[in-house]
């Protein structure tokens, strides 16, 4: 049986990480609020191999954690 | 009378990105996290989430040059059967496929393409957009 946690659960579990997300919730601003974590890694690639898992199910992808100090970006 | 529709951003230091939902034809939804991105002519996505959808990534599609930071690259113009961001829904968006190395952040880029569809203000101070 599936196991739903909320975001909030979800970010102590895996600190750090990328999730693929089946939701059962979103908010009016597309944030999840709860679902089932169908894989999860430090990077997304790996998640993104996990895609097969979504079928039939509607999927967010979410990084919980904190970006790390002294990073920026630039496109 | 006009009506404005305000949308929150979420905020990294001084950058700015919101969710957005990309659909294919006949599969359920795909929620990504999108930097906005002024500097961008084109909204960016991932292409392993764009062929999980079932766009075609072939070497037929039509690909674009494009100077970023790291050089000349040339990604594919996908055509996404139902993109919806900021209470807007667009069928047959087109977006670039292309990874981004910015991992820990977001997915993608949402570029100037969809901003100015949207007619979309950017309120930097407020971390919203502003339709009207």
């Amino acid at each position: 049986m599936a196991e739903i946690l909320t975001l909030e659960e979800m970010a102590k579990r895996y600190d750090s990480e990328w999730l693929l997300i089946a939701y059962t919730e979103l908010d009016d601003n597309l944030n999840v609020v709860r679902g089932e974590v169908l894989a999860h890694a430090p990077n997304q690639e790996e998640v993104y191999q996990a895609l097969p898992l979504a079928k039939g199910k509607a999927v967010a992808f979410e990084y919980v954690g904190k970006v790390p100090d002294g990073l920026a970006f630039m496109v | 009378m006009t009506t404005k529709r305000f949308y929150a951003l979420q905020q990294y230091g001084n950058l700015l990105w919101l969710k957005a939902v990309v659909m294919g034809e006949s599969t359920d939804p795909r929620v990504v996290r999108l930097l906005v991105d002024t500097g961008s002519s084109y909204t960016v996505l991932p292409p392993n989430v764009l062929m999980e959808i079932g766009c075609d990534l072939s070497a037929l599609n039509r690909r674009v040059a494009v100077m970023a930071a790291g050089g000349m690259v040339q990604p594919p113009v996908v055509n996404v059967p139902s993109f919806n961001c900021l209470g807007e829904k667009v069928e047959n968006f087109s977006a670039l496929a292309l990874n981004l190395p910015f991992n820990p952040l977001v997915n993608g880029l949402l570029g100037m393409d969809f901003l100015e569809h949207c007619g979309a203000t950017i309120h930097i101070r407020e971390a919203r957009i502003i339709l009207e």
